[in-house]
């Protein structure tokens, strides 16, 4: 069964067509990169997914079920955090929020169970050191992992990260990359980034999102897939990307 | 002052009502810097002057003319704002001036003597009626019920809305209700600082608060400490030297703000 289903998905900004008939199936348990340039509407898509953005047309299937129907299975880490870091709340709080129920209960506690949960998550992800740190104290790469501990609580079955390496270093970031490694053993994975590196060490299969979708697939991508998604691929490549995840190896690309 | 609070109602009837000010103030206060509804609530409380006037002019309580006013505000600014692209800082801003000039037109059209309007625009604790602290002990009653009993939620939707929807949370029902205990704060707190500086006293305490803890729960506590100090303060200040409570308390608080910037930087 395919954990995820989006179907003919169109969604306009106004008058701005963000994304376009886009259809992809992910598989239970794939580990997914979507790779695109900015702007192509790759946290838009993932919005969709989550049914922040409801799209002009097409529909979006989780396990075969409407978004509605399904209870708690997705996890999320934005790309930009849309909270502020000065608010008043300390991690530990941050992380129980994945425990909230969704429906609402009068004078709601967190159970034992809860709190064994968050702990294991804290001690996992290398936070309990700073469990009772205000947010806005913590790196870059802390609150990233703080993020990551918050959609864990969920116990998701599918887990969609944008762009969440973007702004850690480089240790950091080989150690999120090996955990979502790790969790993918259980979850399905899909992760927007523009890391080619990690894509290749780490990712079962990658798509190309530029407005409409124009791959899906092996992670080994051709040429002339990259330039269409792209427009300029030279420009992209030489800013670094490695080589490595293209089959046809292009010498004279080198910089 | 302690025998005149004894002696008389009135004088009572002011602690009282500072005592329940302080914690409306405490707790919306937080929620509204929080969530930056600042203006928000400014634009609220000053569309609710429209209310008032229309209490006059249809000789019903004011108080309950601001309640209306204040409320259906708070339900359209958040209709419109989500059915359409207007920027909510533009919609306060209409909302605000038309509130106070149906306001100005309704006691202009009320006959007889003109009402007198400043104890709604700039407060006197000093003459809270019964009916006041009746409405001010029922409105206090339900802010702090809902707020208790939904703390973790609000906590969620306060911090993080986009990730309380992805776990399912309704955040467009805790919207509407959290505009309309804005609206139901703002009504208790009228007669206390009036119309006018009631932001003043929903985000000065909180924001000296805010100074000193990192902890949700500790700021509105703080914070409605803060505004018992300050309205008491404020009170005696108003009571011995025959002034508006609602400028002494303000000014007492502000200045106590820029007091603890001060020896915070320092
Ligand atoms: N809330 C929004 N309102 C209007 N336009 C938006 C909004 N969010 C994104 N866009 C536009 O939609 C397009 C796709 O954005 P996005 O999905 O964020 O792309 P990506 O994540 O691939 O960089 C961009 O042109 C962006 O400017
Ligand atoms: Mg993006």
């Amino acid at each position: 069964m395919n954990a995820i289903e989006v179907k003919d998905v169109s969604v306009y900004y106004g008058n701005l067509c963000a994304i376009r008939d886009v259809n992809l199936n992910v598989k239970e348990k794939e580990f997914l990169g979507i790779i695109g340039p900015n702007g192509a509407g790759k946290s838009t898509l993932l919005k969709v997914i989550l049914g922040l953005i409801k799209p002009v047309s097409g529909e979006v299937r989780i396990f075969g079920k409407d978004l509605k129907e399904t209870n708690k299975i997705l996890g999320y880490i934005p790309q930009t955090s849309g909270f502020d870091r000065n608010f008043p709340i300390n991690v530990l709080d941050v992380v129980l929020m994945g425990r909230l129920k969704n429906r609402l209960s009068l004078f709601h506690r967190y159970a034992k169970e809860d709190m064994e949960i968050v702990t294991d998550l804290l001690d996992k992800l290398g936070l309990s050191d700073v469990r009772d740190r205000q947010i806005g104290q913590l790196s870059g790469g802390q609150l990233q992992r703080v993020l990551i501990a918050r959609a864990l609580a969920i116990e998701p079955k599918i887990i969609l990260l944008d762009e969440p390496t973007a702004s850690i270093d480089a240790n950091s970031r080989s150690q999120i990359y090996s955990l979502l490694k790790e969790l993918n053993e259980e979850m399905t994975i899909v992760v927007v980034t523009h890391d080619l590196a990690a894509v290749s060490a780490y990712f079962d299969s990658i798509a190309c999102l530029n407005k409409e979708l124009h791959y899906h697939g092996d992670k080994e991508l051709d040429e002339e897939t990259v330039e269409k998604i792209y427009g300029c691929p030279v420009e992209l490549i030489a800013h670094g990307v490695p080589h490595r995840v293209f089959k046809v190896h292009e010498e004279g690309y080198d910089d | 002052m302690i025998e005149a609070f004894l002696q008389y109602v009135f004088l009572q009837r002011a602690v009282y009502s500072a005592v329940l000010a302080s914690i409306v103030c405490g707790i919306i206060g937080t929620i509204i810097i929080e969530k930056k509804l600042v203006m928000m609530s400014g634009g609220i409380a000053h569309t609710s002057f429209g209310g008032i006037g229309m209490g006059f002019f249809l000789k019903i309580e004011p108080i309950i003319g601001a309640l209306i006013f204040s409320v259906l505000t708070a339900i359209g600014i958040t209709t419109v704002r989500r059915r359409t692209n207007t920027n909510s800082d533009t919609l306060i801003g209409i909302f605000w001036a038309m509130g106070m000039a149906l306001g100005i037109l309704f006691i202009a059209f009320t006959p007889g003597y003109p009402p007198d309007i400043s104890s709604y625009l700039f407060g006197d604790i000093l003459t809270v009626t019964e009916l006041d602290l009746k409405i001010m002990i029922a409105l206090t009653g339900l802010v702090i019920f809902v707020i208790v009993a939904l703390f973790n939620y609000w906590k969620a939707y306060l911090f993080d809305e986009e990730f309380s929807s992805v776990i399912g949370i309704k955040t467009i029902f805790l919207e509407y209700f959290l505009f309309v205990l804005i609206a139901l704060a703002i009504v208790a707190l009228i007669r206390v600082v009036g119309i006018i500086l009631v932001i003043a006293l929903l985000t000065i305490p909180p924001a000296i608060a805010k100074l000193f803890t990192f902890d949700l729960k500790k700021m509105i506590l703080y914070a409605i400490f803060l505004g018992i100090v300050f309205s008491f303060l404020g009170l005696w200040i108003s009571y011995q030297f025959n002034i508006a409570s609602g400028a002494s308390i303000i000014l007492l608080a502000g200045l106590t703000y820029i007091a603890a910037v001060i020896i915070k930087r320092s």
